[in-house]
């Protein structure tokens, strides 16, 4: 028997089967229950329409050797099987019905923090707030990706990607993961690294060859070489209260800004400044955080209703100050916040940087704000400051209302950069969704110019009426490991019920794919599933045959879903089709 | 072995079968392997394509070197092979301030490398006194510690990305230098070839790295590179045992202090600055100031682990051996024709990691272990590196002896590492133990690693018996 789309519905024996191994209470092939799994965002651009496939069965192992069964049973039965950590996207999805889904949320523990050699072995629910509350109380932090806090710890060091706004001193997932815990797409399970010989989990590499380098590179696998059921990552050093204290509710927070520690947002003249900036504070080791946000995200997380957000943003000002960069220092003492601050400021002094926001404020900072604040309005020009003087005159009254402080805006940003809670607020509420682009891994010069290539494509794709109007430039990220790397990309924001944008999106993407190869301005994060892999694998040593190489190696009956890791057969197709001068469909 | 294939695959003269020049390559100071049927001397990566695409049609085994003076005993080799020597591929592809970031060919010498960068002010990662024609590239490519923990992200650091010709013959780029653009065409556009993962979903340089010449040869790689300090001292803490000395250095690691950061006992310090008086354990910690407020710097720093070594119950010592700080800053990382090591004439080496807080165990268990193969426990020479931010401590115990005792040496290290093994002591790179000591027990490990080669060495012409032998499992 097998469902509309081909695929074979899942016989009683074997469902039965699967529930024996999870228990009843743990296993479903409720259709209500079964959707939830394909309602997926981003499904509009990747599939084209807002449902993944349905699976077949969601079945919730409580430990690896019940993820184990699963897997050899699936591999007995040919079944396709996919994990899910904590389900934030398409890609936990397949494009296909009728797959194998393990959803991970009962493996939910932090097994262990080791204080002293600064490592948390987490299992697949553990999300990043979670184990950043806990790593605070023994001083420590963990690298949390921008997604948000509340996303897999596990699912970004092993199978996604990795990038977070605290970077510049939290590194980058695939480099903090230590040592891992797999179910393979046979069935057998490896603990790779130390634990084996030691006990613990120090190390993630040897003995010899790091089999690190197997399971993920820049991207991970997106569930298509198995299961990973424990893993270890880098913690680092946190020098901040055991608990950060946070007043009033969603979204209005505050708190306190702890001693020796600052926020700042610096304006800049142009691009090139921003780039000498970021590489002499990369080099300089004095930021907890290096980022660039956009203007809109940024006053979107500053405001409390879009209908705020838009009277702001209306009179233009804002869009004009763009070349921004945002700071977090968290010294550890007066001396060596002196030491950071004014390191700080002598960069900035070279880079003509000034503060537009600071939660340290004193003379230097008032003097900058007015220095700063009017650089912009000779960006904007007289006409667009006038149209922007009253709305913004309004919104500082109503927060001095409101028992607002004029640090305000710095504890806001701090929070953002320190917690990640911001995310949804900064980037859905636009349009209802969002998509991304550019975005390479590389220095930070070329991650500035991804960022001038990408604004030049959106404006285009703005124009016409396909993506909102954010102002074009709506550049994401910063630093990575003091600034030996970056990356910064280009967001775009759409209406995901409007059919023009959902049909049109991916065109913005193609756009931006199509400048990253001609321009060479390296491998974008877009670069996930065949047909990305047929544009960019002719032009980067055909690596597909490569990643396929393992993909067959290790998983033979290609059961573990492979949509978003890699098809060699599927791959070649779309480069024929390239060679022969055709435009593939970039859509799964 | 035919060889005529060989030297129409590299340029000529590039072919050496003269007995006097292969024995180099075997057995060495004493290391007991065999010499190679011949060596090539590949110029380019063209020409080491040409050399694994004759040896896969001939099925012969190659065994990439990099150091002119190989190592005795660097792998486990068993006869008719060829070595592919790259030290004739020697060139500072590029080094460059803004990124701190450099490109190397595999014969680049530490030596040759610091007298490079200096000049745009910048310095290398070295391991503890590497010896002079030592490849910068083979060190990183073999895990080998280096100094400054805070500057090591990553157990993998300071290698970034890598030019690679596989096993199977293909030539290959890893990281961002794999593209798209040639790397001209990325300089263009401001890139340097600085992140290391990559391309796509699989970060090969992670198979190569620790593979002993078994995944690929690399062609050149790009590395991390720190700045040049305008003001560096070395900070000195002598103590009776390594325990107060480990607990410094976590809290120095949490307040991410510090340049350089190591551990030896006297025995290593008497070796390596030639004269007597070491105390029992001696911590030594650089601190520096770079572009920025260097003084300051310095000084926030100093003050820090000063109160850190005061908290402990331990102080600063002026000099240790009799010799002071600068000097023996100077001797960490300046290459030497003679190895300290070799103050008695011969040494064997044992090394693993593990964790700080572990090690004054695993050394107690080591020197039990050569205790009972009849050699004085307390003639080990003893190196802690941190690593990883002090995450990781490769440990490293030198048995220091006269030539005629070999052979009880060897018993002793043998047992010294069982023991280590037994207490937890983590192999990571294989060869710091006698062979399969990793590996032994691993079945689905060595399984697993040997279909990963399969990937890309079908054929098994690269090194394919470096990491452990055939009968390991
Ligand atoms: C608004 C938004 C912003 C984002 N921003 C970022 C960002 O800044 N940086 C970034 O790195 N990513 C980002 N992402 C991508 C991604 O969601 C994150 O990387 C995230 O942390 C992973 O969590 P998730 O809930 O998506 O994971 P999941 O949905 O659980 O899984 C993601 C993928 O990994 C696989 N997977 C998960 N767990 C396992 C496992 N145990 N074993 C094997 N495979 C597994 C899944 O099959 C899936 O393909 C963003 C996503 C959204 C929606
Ligand atoms: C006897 C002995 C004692 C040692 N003691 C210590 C110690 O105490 N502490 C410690 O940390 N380390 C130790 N090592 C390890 C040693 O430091 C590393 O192996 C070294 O850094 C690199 O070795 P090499 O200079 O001999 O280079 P090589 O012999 O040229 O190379 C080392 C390995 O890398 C491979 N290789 C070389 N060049 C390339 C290339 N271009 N591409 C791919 N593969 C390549 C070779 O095949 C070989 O397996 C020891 C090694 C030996 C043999």
């Amino acid at each position: 028997m097998t469902t509309t789309t081909g695929t074979p519905i899942l016989r009683d024996e074997v469902y039965a089967e699967l529930a024996g191994i999870v228990g009843e209470e743990n296993a479903t092939r409720e259709p209500a229950i079964l959707d939830t799994y394909a309602f997926q965002y981003i499904a509009e651009i990747v599939v084209g329409d807002s449902y993944m496939g349905r699976p077949g069965v969601v079945v919730l192992p409580g430990s690896a050797e019940e993820v184990q069964a699963i897997v050899r049973l699936c591999n007995r039965e040919g079944l396709k099987y996919k994990a899910v950590s904590t389900g934030w996207g398409a890609y936990g999805a397949a494009p296909e019905d009728g797959l194998v889904q393990l959803d991970l949320r009962r493996m939910n523990r932090i097994v262990e923090i080791d204080t002293r050699n600064m490592y948390a072995v987490v299992e697949p629910y553990v999300v990043g707030t979670t184990l950043q509350a806990e790593a605070m109380k023994v001083g420590l932090n963990t690298h949390i990706v921008g997604a948000g806090a509340n996303t897999s710890v596990l699912a970004s060091a092993t199978s996604v990607m990795g990038q977070g706004t605290t970077g510049v001193s939290t590194g980058f997932s695939n480099r903090n993961l230590l040592g891992f815990e797999w179910v393979m797409p046979d069935g057998e399970l490896l603990r790779v690294g130390s634990f084996e010989d030691s006990g613990e989990w120090f190390t993630g590499d040897g003995p010899g060859p790091s089999l690190r380098g197997l399971i993920r590179g820049f991207a991970g696998a997106f569930g298509g070489l198995g299961v990973f059921t424990k893993c270890a990552v880098k913690l680092y050093p946190w020098y901040g209260p055991a608990r950060l204290e946070l007043r009033g509710v969603s979204p209005d927070y505050d708190l306190d800004i702890p001693e020796n520690h600052a926020a700042y947002i610096i304006d800049f003249p142009g691009w090139e400044e921003m780039k000498d900036f970021g590489n002499m504070v990369g080099e300089a080791e004095i930021a907890f955080s290096m980022c660039h946000n956009a203007p809109a995200p940024a006053i979107a997380s500053m405001t409390d209703s879009n209908l705020s957000f838009y009277e702001l943003w209306k009179g233009g000002l804002f869009a004009n100050m763009k070349h921004t960069l945002e700071v977090v220092i968290t010294a550890r003492d007066a001396e060596e916040f002196a030491y950071q601050e004014g390191v700080l400021r002598d960069i900035e002094k070279r880079c003509r940087g000034r503060e537009i926001v600071s939660s340290h404020y004193d003379l230097h900072y008032f003097a900058d704000l007015v220095l700063g604040l009017a650089r912009g309005m000779r960006k904007a020009g007289l006409r667009t400051t006038a149209r922007s003087a009253l709305p913004i005159l309004r919104f500082v009254l109503e927060a001095l209302r409101k028992g607002r402080t004029p640090d305000a805006f710095a504890k806001t940003l701090y929070l953002a950069l320190v917690k990640q809670n911001l995310q949804a607020r900064g980037i859905f509420r636009f349009g209802g969704s969002f998509w991304t682009s550019m975005g390479a891994l590389t220095s930070w010069d070329c991650c500035i110019e991804n960022a001038k290539e990408g604004e030049r494509i959106k404006r285009s794709w703005i124009e016409k009426g396909v993506l909102m109007d954010d102002g074009a430039e709506n550049a994401w990220g910063g630093l990575y490991e003091s600034g030996c790397y970056g990356h910064l990309e280009e967001l775009a924001v759409y209406d995901q019920s409007d059919p023009v944008c959902k049909e049109g999106g991916i065109g913005f993407v193609v756009d931006t794919v199509k400048a990253t190869i001609e321009k060479h301005l390296a491998f974008s994060l877009n670069a996930v599933g065949d047909p990305m892999h047929a544009a960019y694998s002719p032009h980067v040593f055909y690596y597909h045959r490569h990643l396929a190489g393992i993909k067959e190696e290790f998983d033979p009956g290609a059961l573990s879903d492979a949509t978003f890791y890699i098809d060699r057969e599927g791959t070649e197709e779309f480069i024929r089709a390239l060679e022969a001068g055709e435009e593939i469909d970039m859509r799964l | 072995m035919e060889l005529e294939g060989l030297s129409k695959a590299v340029s000529s003269g590039s072919v050496e079968t003269r007995p006097e020049i292969l024995e180099g390559y075997g057995a060495g100071n004493g290391g007991g392997n065999a010499a190679p049927a011949a060596v090539a001397f590949p110029q380019d990566a063209v020409e080491v394509r040409s050399v694994v695409a004759w040896a896969n049609d001939r099925k012969v085994k190659l065994i990439p070197v990099s150091s002119g003076r190989p190592h005795a005993g660097s792998n486990p080799r068993g006869e008719g092979f060829v070595a592919v020597d790259l030290s004739r591929m020697n060139r500072v592809v590029r080094k460059e301030r803004r990124n701190r970031v450099a490109i190397i060919e595999p014969g680049v010498t530490f030596d040759q490398l610091q007298a490079e960068l200096s000049k745009v002010g910048l310095r290398a990662m070295t391991p503890l006194v590497p010896r002079s024609g030592k490849s910068v590239l083979a060190a990183y490519l073999d895990r080998t510690p280096t100094l400054v923990p805070r500057a090591q992200w990553d157990l993998s650091d300071p290698l970034l990305c890598t030019e690679v010709v596989m096993g199977s013959g293909e030539l290959f780029r890893t990281g961002c230098a794999a593209g798209p653009g040639t790397l001209e065409e990325q300089w263009a556009t401001g890139q340097a070839q600085k992140n290391p993962m990559g391309p796509s979903a699989f970060d090969f340089f992670r198979l190569v790295q620790g593979s002993r010449g078994s995944m690929g040869i690399v062609t050149w790689a790009s590395f991390k590179c720190e700045l040049l300090p305008r003001a560096h001292e070395l900070l000195m803490v002598a103590a009776e045992s390594l325990e107060p000395l480990a607990e410094v250095v976590y809290q120095v690691a949490r307040a991410r202090l510090g340049e350089e950061c190591l551990l030896l006992d006297g025995n290593a310090l008497e070796a390596l600055t030639g004269s007597d008086g070491g105390p029992s354990y001696a911590l030594l910690l650089g601190v520096a100031g770079f572009d920025y407020r260097p003084d300051q710097r310095v000084s926030y720093q100093r003050k820090g682990i000063e109160r850190i070594v005061q908290g402990e119950g331990l102080r600063l010592s002026r000099s240790l051996c009799r010799t002071g700080g600068r000097r023996i800053l100077e001797l960490l990382s300046t290459p030497a024709d003679v190895s300290w090591k070799d103050s008695a004439g011969s040494h064997l080496d044992v090394y693993f990691l593990t964790t700080l807080d572990r090690a004054p165990s695993l050394l107690r268990a080591m020197r039990a272990g050569a205790a009972s193969a009849g050699f004085d426990p307390y003639s080990i020479a003893v190196y802690v590196q941190p690593q990883v931010g002090g995450r990781v401590a490769h440990l490293e115990a030198t048995l220091m002896f006269s030539p005629d005792d070999r052979p009880a040496a060897e018993a002793a290290a043998a047992a010294a590492a069982a023991a280590a093994a037994e207490n937890g002591a983590y192999f990571s790179r294989p060869a710091g133990g006698p062979p399969d000591i990793a590996y032994r027990d691993r079945p689905l490990l060595v399984r697993t690693l040997r279909r990963a080669k399969k990937v890309f060495d079908p054929e098994g012409v690269l090194n394919p018996d470096a990491l452990f032998s055939r009968e390991v499992v």
